[in-house]
């Protein structure tokens, strides 16, 4: 039974970005690692949703890593945004510190997500959070 | 890449060839000389910075005016002037906060427009030291703009505590203008930032963005007209697709003109994958990387353990609620059983029954001999014994509560947590947590609340808030009242109230939503650090706020109070009582009195809602009949002033619209909750 959430996610054809195939399919192939994203921290509903499905932002497909799954305490750095974000929200949110190479500590994810940036704590919806991606603090 | 320089390099030259004859008619780029010579004998600073970073307190200690203070972005929405005590000849101006320019919300845009519109003598932007890179990409922005500048650099008493150590005089040898560090809560750097702003001298800060943006400026700069800022700053802001700016030169340019730099824009925007907002923000961005790096050290992050502890506390989707419903029951109890039911009682029946209503009423019927103006004055619709009592013995004591206690949770920071705990509720109603904050300071005044929509993104949204506002939210006095009566019934009639009125808002917005055109913007909302709330700060805005109250409250009583005594004397009241008799005695299943309580209440919701306290102390409601009453009277028609300040924000076919939607809406409710508790068999 425990396993059964997993077969089914399995069951969704991925999307399979040209740039990172490989790493990707790595990752995917293992199920046990599935359960785990790049901090080898257990990913919730709510990022597996997001990383079987499409941005629920842009409804674009995207395999690369979001603030929506930097777990609870985790620390990522920005590396872009997704490309369906339009242009003034992403001004928006540059202006407030989430811009590329910039790093966050993500607080907590529920009822919304809180990041911390320098030292200033915002708060963002998770579709929002999806829109950033991120790179582990090993690039 | 030298593809595409190339190519925009053939772009500019065409624009060029093709806009000879039409920049003779607008005025050249040397008119931007003139305009700053014109600067240079006017006498206005501006305070401009990000929210929550302490401008007001700046104002406060330039000017020794008082303005509200606040722990939370957005406490300001419009601009304050007063004069400059250490500056004579000049005035300061406080501006609503800005993130970065372009702005987004309303507020922010009027301080772009201040920018535009008014020669200033110089500009100071208070900044938040231990967010130095938000602060410096503000900071380049400003000092684009070629007006004397300096950047005060506050909150170095938290910024120390942190571990962030800045070097401001590298600092202010890369942006070129003074940097002045401040503490302006302890009134710390204030003299060094009035020498430095007595020596301020206009900055030629300039940094390089990438070359086609960079050409693409110098062209659009050649014809735009003469502003109070640089024509190198405007050009960017309008290229970066600012509104404000361009409103601004749609107004003062020729069309033949304006096109062509539409034109220019758009070419220089073929060239780029991104947007030109991007793009320049993009390299402001880069630059603004190089001088944190280069100036600001960080040492152990010392965070406050017990601040950073409550602060998790408060937005957790569990414990955060908890919280909640104890600051909820905290105002209850302060406001509704303390302000509402003992103040209330030992002002109304004890000062005021017992001394001085009979010392009133005896004098004024020894010194004038007519009894009609006996009547008008002490009598039951008296100016005095209606006006000004209720003024003063009832209200007076309900908002006195309620501004203290608000006065603690909006310097406690706590307010735009609440965004956080209830965006999922505004979900609902098409808006993000963000609408929380013009919702919960409604309940101060509704008044107020409808200027604050002003932080809100989009249109939709602010007309959404400002139709809820209008229909569900009981400012303080009202609030107090209703607390009042209820608490007096029982808690569970609290409750059903509560309870009435957050669905009808739920149900309203819900519908309002899907009416109102235009798609729901996603929450994003910067929360302060937790702070001790201090004292005085907390009282002198009690009663600033009393004081304005009572200036708005006592004359609308007084007239209110006339109103009803002309209406009784001329037979309108009993005809009015007469024919609302259906309404109020089947409909609602009230005595046919209260008609004369929603006639007041016209006038102001919370004048009724007294009206109805009084009949209520009288005995003349039955518990059933009290809850029903005061869910009419909370959704009844906003007060004059707010229909006003609609038809201010808005316009008055909004205002009217928004008047006919609440009132029969008011009565459905309030009849079918009648009928509701009847088949219960709800009572006491």
């Amino acid at each position: 039974l425990a396993r059964k959430p997993i077969r089914i996610a399995a069951r969704f054809k991925r999307y399979k970005h040209p740039v990172k195939d490989d790493l990707i399919d790595n990752r995917t192939n293992d199920e046990d690692t599935m359960r785990k994203n790049k901090f080898g921290k257990h990913i919730g509903k709510r990022a597996r949703r997001r990383k079987h499905g499409t941005c629920p932002a842009c409804y674009e497909k995207t395999a690369e890593l979001t603030l929506a799954d930097v777990p609870a305490g985790g620390r990522a750095r920005v590396a872009g945004f997704c490309r369906g974000i339009p242009a003034d929200r992403l001004a928006h949110l540059q202006a407030y510190g989430l811009a590329p190479g910039y790093w966050v500590r993500v607080l907590q994810h529920r009822p919304v997500t809180i990041i911390q940036v320098e030292h200033t704590e915002l708060a963002l919806e998770t579709e929002l959070a999806c829109e950033v991606l991120v790179m582990d603090e090993n690039g | 890449v030298s593809r595409l320089s190339e190519k925009v390099e053939g772009v500019i030259l065409q624009n060029q060839t093709s806009t000879q004859t039409s920049t003779k008619e607008t005025p050249s780029v040397d008119n931007h000389d003139a305009i700053a010579e014109g600067a240079a004998v006017c006498n206005t600073i501006a305070l401009v910075g990000h929210p929550n970073v302490g401008k007001s307190v700046f104002f406060q200690r330039l000017t020794g005016q008082f303005v509200t203070v606040s722990n939370y972005p957005g406490t300001t929405v419009e601009i304050t002037r007063a004069k400059a005590r250490a500056l004579p000849g000049s005035e300061v101006i406080d501006t609503p906060g800005v993130i970065a320019f372009p702005p987004i919300t309303e507020d922010e845009r009027v301080t772009a427009r201040l920018l535009l519109d008014q020669p200033l003598q110089a500009v100071v932007q208070v900044g938040d030291a231990k967010n130095l890179r938000r602060t410096l990409l503000l900071a380049i922005q400003l000092a684009e703009m070629g007006l004397p500048y300096v950047l005060a650099l506050n909150m170095m008493d938290e910024s120390k505590a942190r571990g962030v150590v800045i070097n401001h005089n590298l600092l202010a040898e890369h942006l070129n203008c003074p940097v002045i560090p401040t503490t302006a809560t302890k009134g710390q750097g204030i003299e060094a930032l009035v020498s430095a702003l007595k020596e301020a001298k206009e900055t030629n800060f300039r940094f390089k963005y990438p070359t086609e943006i960079e050409v693409a400026v110098a062209e659009v700069g050649k014809r735009l007209p003469a502003a109070p800022l640089s024509a190198r700053a405007l050009a960017l802001l309008w290229l970066s697709g600012d509104q404000v700016s361009h409103e601004w030169l749609e107004g003062r340019m020729a069309p033949e003109a304006f096109a062509e730099i539409k034109a220019l824009r758009e070419s220089v925007q073929m060239t780029f994958v991104d947007s030109l907002t991007t793009v320049i923000q993009r390299a402001r961005l880069d630059y603004v990387d190089e001088i944190a790096s280069a100036t600001m050290f960080h040492s152990e992050n010392h965070a406050n353990g017990f601040s950073t502890w409550l602060s998790r506390l408060t937005t957790h989707s569990v414990w955060g609620l908890g919280i909640l419903a104890i600051v909820l029951y905290g105002l209850y109890w302060f406001v509704g059983v303390f302000g509402a039911g003992l103040l209330v009682d030992l002002l109304e029946e004890g000062l005021f029954g017992v001394f001085i209503n009979p010392w009133v009423i005896g004098w004024v019927t020894r010194l004038l001999p007519v009894p009609f103006l006996v009547e008008f004055l002490v009598g039951e619709y008296g100016l005095w014994t209606m006006g000004i009592t209720y003024a003063l013995a009832l209200i007076l004591p309900i908002v006195s509560t309620f501004f203290l206690a608000f006065g603690v949770m909006e310097d406690s920071g706590y307010l735009p947590r609440l965004a956080a705990l209830s965006n999922r509720m505004f979900r609902i109603m098409g808006l993000n947590g963000k609408a929380v904050l013009p919702m919960v300071l409604g309940l101060g005044c509704v008044t107020m609340a409808t200027l604050t929509t002003r932080i809100l993104e989009s249109k939709r949204e602010r007309l959404l808030v400002i139709l809820l506002l209008a229909l569900a939210v009981p400012c303080s006095a009202q609030l107090g009242v209703v607390m009042g009566m209820l608490a007096g019934i029982s808690f569970q009639a609290a409750m059903i109230w509560s309870v009435v009125v957050l669905l009808t808002l739920l149900a309203v917005g819900w519908l309002a939503s899907r009416i109102l055109p235009g798609e729901r913007t996603m929450l994003l909302v910067d929360l302060p650090p937790l702070r001790w709330p201090l004292a005085s700060n907390v009282i002198v805005k009690t009663l600033a706020r009393l004081e304005w109250y009572l200036k708005e409250v006592v004359p609308l009583f007084l007239i209110g109070a006339a109103l009803m005594f002309i209406l009784d004397k001329t037979g309108l009241l009993a005809w009015l009582i007469r024919v609302g008799e259906p309404l109020m005695v089947s409909w609602l299943g009230l005595p046919a009195q209260t008609s004369a309580a929603f006639v007041m209440g016209f006038l102001r919701r919370d004048f009724g809602a007294t009206g109805l306290f009084l009949m209520g102390a009288q005995g003349l409601l039955t518990p059933v009949q009290v809850v029903v009453a005061m869910v009419t009277i909370t959704l009844f028609v906003p007060c004059i002033a707010t229909v006003l300040m609609i038809a201010r924000e808005r316009s008055w076919r909004t205002a009217v619209a928004m008047v006919l939607v609440v009132i029969p809406l008011a009565f459905l409710v309030g009849g079918l909750l009648s009928r509701a508790l009847l088949l219960v068999g709800w009572s006491l």
